[in-house]
């Protein structure tokens, strides 16, 4: 029967679309109304159009919006400078031990993420063995500390989201065709040369994924700052919570989670018209053929 | 939430331990000024705690300031104690907060801040950091510092000449309870000097009730004798509970704490 047919696609889009509608749009919406509300929570809040709660929210917070995005941008670099020659590793060399080294990837992520974050504040206490080794190499002046410093925060946010860089990259450089590696060699290109114009270009699809999967949670952080650093590493993640849930000032809290989002909208968009779209359709298209 | 109509009005009828033995300096609190919806479950000093084995005995709340001390100090996420604290150092009693009073003491908790002076503002947390050596004094809490005294003798709590704060945990019954009678009857035998010593014991915060002091002097006079738990009344003459501000004045100090405290 037609009919029927036609409506199968639907009936299987409808889990997912009601699940979006009731736990993204909607809340989405009742957040947007939230954010243009005016009023005190004596008062009581009421919706007036009120866009100044926008406007007032940037001014008082840039300084934490700003950096927020500065630790996940850093923090995304370095999960790809630790990540790539990992997931390459265990690609090309991984031998019979893929699984077992993939899976010590993955291990970690089976604690929660903040017990994780609780553990490295012992790990990087300031009589803490590794601290001291740091002293002691002078990478850390003798009476600096760790914990409680950018460094720490950064550190944090780059350990905690490492599998989410490692994973997407693992999964297209182990599809790397190896002939196309020993073409470039017959065609006498050094291994610098292989790397950059092979390697590198199909990897690319790995690259944009795990980098948005890293940046994206990244940049909406607050674990990290609020146990690894101080008041001068907090991020916009923290002021959220601390509008909602301290200080019950919510249109503010709901309009600067607005002003996350649509921030990291735009860098994404940009970055994959940028670096994706054409390695991420250019994969497909010559999958196509 | 006494002023957000969520809290019910004790019947005082069932409450005559509390009538009784509610020792004076509980008997109002900034919220609840006559003491009609809230009972003291626990007293609470702010004041300095230190560690021993690092630093000399401090002289002053100010000494939390001092150079020397740069990334060793952390201060409360409580911005009444935090601020009521740095106030005295500035010679203002809190109980009698001006909005300039208020904002200059911010002024000084931001700047100290922005400095590095203040490693982080904590919660009960700070017991992590003073316990680890990673801090060496600190705004805190008088029940933590007898227990972390315990674990560590190297830890002392330091009350300020300047004075310090005195703020207590609640009891309140929400609006609506179906069980409003039975709660007021756990209220009351809780003021029970018997009972309350028990709970004296297990939780060193400051004791809201007469008699306690007398029933522990037999079995632990160590304790009985510890000021933390069973302050003298010279003691308390020192000790300030922070203004009653307007739900204004409310929104603006805390506000204003947020920020400078980097939320």
């Amino acid at each position: 029967m037609p009919l029927r047919r036609r409506a199968v696609p639907y009936l299987l889009l409808a889990p997912g679309l009601l699940w979006l509608l009731f736990f993204f749009a909607l809340p989405l919406y009742y957040m947007g109304r939230v954010a243009l509300e005016h009023g005190d929570i004596y008062a009581g809040y009421h919706f007036d159009w009120a866009f100044s709660n926008f406007t007032d929210a940037i001014s008082s917070y840039h300084e934490q919006l700003f950096r927020s995005f500065w630790y996940a941008f850093v923090a995304t670099l370095l999960a790809l400078l630790i990540g790539f020659p990992l997931a390459y590793a265990i690609a090309t060399r991984g031998g019979r031990w893929r699984n077992a080294l993939l899976l010590l990837v993955i291990l970690p992520s089976l604690t929660t993420y903040l017990v994780r974050t609780l553990a490295w504040e012992t790990i990087l206490d300031d009589s803490s063995p590794a601290v001291n080794v740091l002293q002691f190499l002078g990478v850390v002046p003798q009476d600096g500390r760790v914990l409680a410093t950018t460094g720490a925060v950064i550190a944090g946010i780059t350990y905690n989201f490492l599998a989410f860089m490692i994973l997407p990259l693992y999964a297209t450089l182990e599809r790397l065709d190896k002939g196309m590696l020993e073409a470039a060699s017959d065609l006498y290109a050094n291994r610098r040369k292989a790397f950059m114009r092979v390697t590198l270009p199909l990897a690319l699809p790995g690259i944009v994924a795990g980098s948005l999967l890293t940046f994206i949670p990244a940049a909406g952080d607050f674990i990290n700052a609020q146990l690894l650093g101080t008041s001068r590493q907090y991020m916009i993640g923290n002021v959220i919570q601390s509008r909602f849930l301290v200080i019950t000032d919510y249109p503010t809290a709901a309009a600067l989670s607005f002003i996350l989002m649509a921030a990291i909208l735009l860098l994404v968009v940009a970055w994959v018209r940028i670096a994706g779209s054409e390695a991420l359709l250019g994969v497909e298209a010559a999958e196509a053929k | 939430m006494i002023r957000l109509g969520y809290v019910q009005k004790l019947d005082k009828s069932v409450l005559p331990n509390i009538q009784k033995n509610l020792l004076p300096a509980f008997r109002k609190a900034d919220f609840d000024l006559t003491r009609d919806y809230s009972a003291p479950w626990q007293g609470i000093f702010a004041g300095l705690i230190y560690r021993k084995d690092k630093i000399a005995e401090p002289m002053s709340v100010n000494d939390i300031f001092d150079p020397k001390l740069k990334g060793k100090v952390t201060m409360l996420t409580e911005s009444r104690d935090t601020v009521g604290l740095t106030m005295l150092g500035m010679g203002k009693d809190p109980s009698k907060a001006t909005t300039e009073d208020i904002n200059a003491a911010l002024d000084k908790i931001d700047k100290a801040n922005r400095d590095g002076q203040i490693r982080r503002f904590t919660g009960n947390d700070y017991t992590k950091e003073i316990t680890r050596g990673d801090t060496w004094l600190i705004y805190g809490w008088s029940g933590d510092a007898v227990q972390l005294q315990a674990d560590d003798p190297n830890i002392r709590f330091f009350f300020p000449p300047e004075g310090f704060t005195l703020s207590s945990d609640n009891m309140q019954i929400p609006v609506g309870a179906p069980h409003a009678y039975t709660a007021e009857l756990m209220m009351n035998y809780v003021y029970d000097p018997e009972v309350q010593a028990k709970i004296a014991k297990a939780v060193n915060y400051v004791t809201p009730v007469k008699g306690v002091k007398e029933v522990l002097q037999k079995e632990n006079p160590k304790l009985a004798e510890n000021e933390l738990i069973f302050p003298s009344d010279k003691l308390l003459e020192n000790a300030h509970i922070f203004k009653k501000l307007t739900p204004k004045e409310e929104q603006e100090l805390d506000s204003r704490f947020e920020q400078v405290i980097g939320a």
